[in-house]
């Protein structure tokens, strides 16, 4: 899946809706635009790539609120808010909901592009990042019980002996075990096993 | 007598001022004060001596029995007030007592009495000083219940002590038994007058600065007074029979004015010019009255003009705290109401801003593309036309707002003409769809084709029309089919135009005030929408109201006068 980063536009003036997509495609983006939140919230999901830049005040759902419809469906999109006047109350609730930035119109256009194109990279990286985590977890997923829990014990520090008592099993077997899980799990070495014992704490203990 | 007074004792006369004034402070915070006696400097103590021992010797006038039982006791008004500013001075005040009766009526056949009557009576001044301070502080002599109060101890004191010393003598055999009575009565209508006349006027002298200042402003009235008293002064002393004390009441009207013109300081000063006056009198004029009766008639007067007094001072006093209390509330008024002003304000400040920056942003950005695009030199973007044109829009759009603002503060009258309704409505509508704005395809029109032309103002119906529709916009978002429908029918004298949608409505919470200012349902409105509208709409002869939905929304009219109809009339 190798879709190309997009900036989704949302504002409920024309003028600046045309205005602001012939400046980004001039400056080589791609973007999107959108006359109100809910029409873009339509077409976005969980594979949209890139950024949003919304305007703070709209008629119907407003830039905070479109924020926290993002946030709350996992959408993982940077979001950048453009106000009219930047109050401090606006701009304290904007970056405490997860908003990426905060510009103020009229916004100067090198800041502009300057702040979408972080946004965008942000926004690859993180995505890269939960494509890696996804794929640990699925090999995780692939563990039997036994492996699982030698895995765990080895995250928290045991010797052979040690998980073998645990266990009440041989050490031989645990070292066999300990084989397997790292052929599956494609580790070479102790730290990265403690790596993935990690990542096993965290995804179920969410 | 005071005419060859020394700059020294006029120094002493600033201090014993000074000191009174200074011993009055701790009364009008705390009355805990008092517990710690007060001495006077000796300096003081000399000047109220000197004073003491002159005024007994100036109002040594008709003594009965060669007793010195005179029917005018000036003295006793200054001990008092000496005795509540300095209350530590008893034996002074016994000395002085006793000096002034040995220099001026000569030691007593029965010397004993002299100390036992000069200890009673400046024992009794004493206690009477120290009720006033603790009853009756001579800031309530201002008001009438603590005046009549004063009247009340300045009465008490001179009978208990006329008592002691009548009652002294005639243990001694001095006065006979017969006579105690009326020797009683002589010795307290003198003390009584003196106490009223110069405790307060003593104790008192920063008000008397403030009358002297009064009286300034007030020159006729002053003039008045005076020749008041002169005239009265004459008919009871030269024209009339001087045994004949009918003209006395004569006083009463220069004395009353002055306490009626000033409260209770005039009537003060006057009373003691009448005093003086009558001192003077009685001892210029070989037959007069008996100083007795003249004294009775004087605490009459005494006690009549200063009530009167302290019910204007009083009155003066209210009516001063009320103007202040009134400026108090006028000032939290303004406050108030500049505050709310500031807010509105800064709202109007926010609200504008974010509608000038809209057309800016959009203004700035055309041209920044527009540069973008005349950097690639060699050849010519067929976007850049065009998008310099929608800059110079925008530009457009910006001064239009500015120019919709100032039209809206500077409250324009409107420009009655007569106007075909369809055509603005469909202009209006179709630059609104122009627009692009969420929600305006949703705008049905359903306009009578044979609508009679209106008397109206064409800027007005378009405000109006807009505010209108863009509320409608605004109740109907998020809707899956959200309808508008702008209408506009004829009846027989008027023409109606209407807004219905099928939005949110109006809550029942907010119906009353709708078309109040700053009265919304918006969280980023500034709620002056309909309260304008409303305003436009009844400057130009029409009206607007909440009328019944169809769609299940709300519904607005617009009810504009039928230009016909206005011509018929007058």
């Amino acid at each position: 899946m190798n879709i190309e980063p997009t900036i989704y536009l949302i504002d409920d003036d024309a003028a600046i809706r045309d205005a602001l997509m012939l400046l980004l495609n001039l400056r080589g983006l791609t973007a999107e635009s959108f006359s109100s939140a809910e029409l873009a919230l339509a077409k976005l999901n969980r594979d949209s790539r890139g950024c949003v830049l919304t305007d703070l005040r709209m008629p119907g759902m407003s830039g905070l609120e479109l924020l926290a419809e993002i946030n709350s469906r996992e959408i993982n999109l940077p979001v950048v808010l453009l106000t009219a006047h930047g109050d401090v109350a606006t701009t304290r609730a904007a970056l405490r909901g997860g908003a990426f930035d905060f510009l103020e119109k009229p916004i100067d256009e090198d800041i502009l592009v300057d702040v979408l194109t972080h946004a965008i990279s942000e926004d690859a990286r993180g995505h890269q990042k939960r494509l890696q985590t996804e794929t640990q977890l699925a090999r995780i997923n692939t563990l039997t019980q036994r492996e699982r829990q030698v895995l765990t014990l080895l995250g928290r520090g045991l010797q052979n002996r040690e998980i073998a008592i645990e266990l009440s099993i041989s050490p031989r077997t645990v070292e066999v075990y300990k084989a397997r899980m790292m052929e599956k799990l494609d580790c070479s070495s102790i730290a990265d096993v403690v790596k993935m014992s990690l990542l096993l704490d965290g995804s179920s203990r969410s | 007598m005071h005419g060859g007074r020394s700059l020294s004792s006029r120094d002493l006369f600033t201090r014993f001022i000074q000191a009174t004034r200074a011993a009055m402070v701790p009364h009008s915070s705390t009355t805990q004060n008092s517990v710690k006696p007060v001495r006077a400097s000796p300096w003081v103590i000399a000047l109220y001596f000197a004073i003491h021992v002159a005024l007994d010797a100036v109002s040594y006038v008709q003594p009965v029995l060669k007793l010195g039982i005179t029917p005018l006791s000036p003295q006793t008004g200054l001990v008092l007030a000496f005795l509540y500013a300095y209350r530590g001075n008893f034996w002074w005040v016994a000395a002085a007592f006793l000096v002034s009766e040995i220099v001026i009526r000569g030691i007593p056949m029965h010397f004993w009495i002299l100390p036992l009557q000069v200890i009673s009576i400046t024992a009794i001044y004493q206690v009477a000083a120290w009720l006033l301070r603790k009853k009756v502080p001579m800031e309530s002599v201002a008001t009438l219940s603590g005046t009549l109060k004063f009247i009340a101890v300045a009465s008490a004191t001179a009978i208990t002590a006329g008592t002691a010393s009548v009652g002294l003598y005639t243990l001694a055999s001095l006065v006979p038994t017969d006579q105690f009575a009326s020797a009683l009565a002589r010795f307290w209508v003198g003390d009584l007058n003196g106490i009223l006349l110069l405790t307060p006027l003593l104790l008192r002298l920063a008000d008397i600065s403030l009358l002297l200042r009064a009286i300034v402003t007030r020159p006729a009235a002053f003039a008045g007074v005076l020749f008041g008293l002169l005239a009265a002064f004459t008919l009871v002393f030269l024209v009339g029979n001087p045994g004949d004390l009918r003209f006395f009441y004569l006083f009463f009207v220069p004395a009353i004015s002055a306490a009626l013109i000033w409260g209770i300081p005039g009537f003060l000063l006057a009373a003691l010019a009448l005093q003086i006056s009558l001192v003077a009198g009685v001892q210029r004029l070989s037959e007069v009255a008996p100083l007795v009766d003249l004294q009775f008639l004087m605490s009459t007067l005494l006690v009549t003009g200063f009530a009167l007094g302290a019910v204007v001072t009083e009155r003066e006093n209210s009516a001063r705290l009320a103007l202040q209390r009134e400026k108090q509330l006028r000032d939290s008024e303004a406050n108030l109401a500049r505050a709310s002003r500031a807010a509105t304000t800064g709202e109007l400040a926010s609200t504008l801003a974010h509608e000038l920056n809209q057309p800016m942003t959009a203004l700035v950005s055309y041209l920044r593309a527009s540069e973008i695009m005349m950097a690639d030199g060699s050849r010519t973007d067929a976007r850049l036309a065009p998008t310099l044109r929608k800059a110079a829009d925008e530009a457009l759009r910006a001064s239009d707002i500015l120019r919709r603002l100032r039209n809206f503060y500077a409250g324009r009258d409107p420009q009655l003409e007569s106007l075909e309704l369809q055509p603005i409505v469909e202009k209006l509508v179709e630059a609104l769809r122009r627009s692009e704005r969420s929600g305006v395809e949703s705008i049905v029109m359903r306009i009578d084709p044979n609508l009679p032309p209106v008397h109206a103002d064409r800027v007005f119906i378009e405000v109006i029309l807009s505010n209108l529709i863009a509320n409608a916009l605004d109740a109907t978002t998020g809707l899956a089919e959200p309808v508008i429908e702008v209408a506009a029918r004829k009846s027989d004298k008027a023409v109606h135009l209407s807004v219905d949608d099928n939005g949110r409505g109006v809550s029942d919470q907010i119906q009353g005030d709708l078309f109040k200012a700053f009265i919304t349902s918006k969280s980023d409105g500034l709620g002056v929408g309909l309260a304008v509208s409303l305003s436009l709409a009844e400057a130009c002869g029409g009206e607007l109201h909440l009328a019944e939905t169809s769609l299940g929304g709300a519904k607005f009219e617009f009810v504009l006068p039928i230009d016909s109809e206005r011509r018929e009339s007058p």
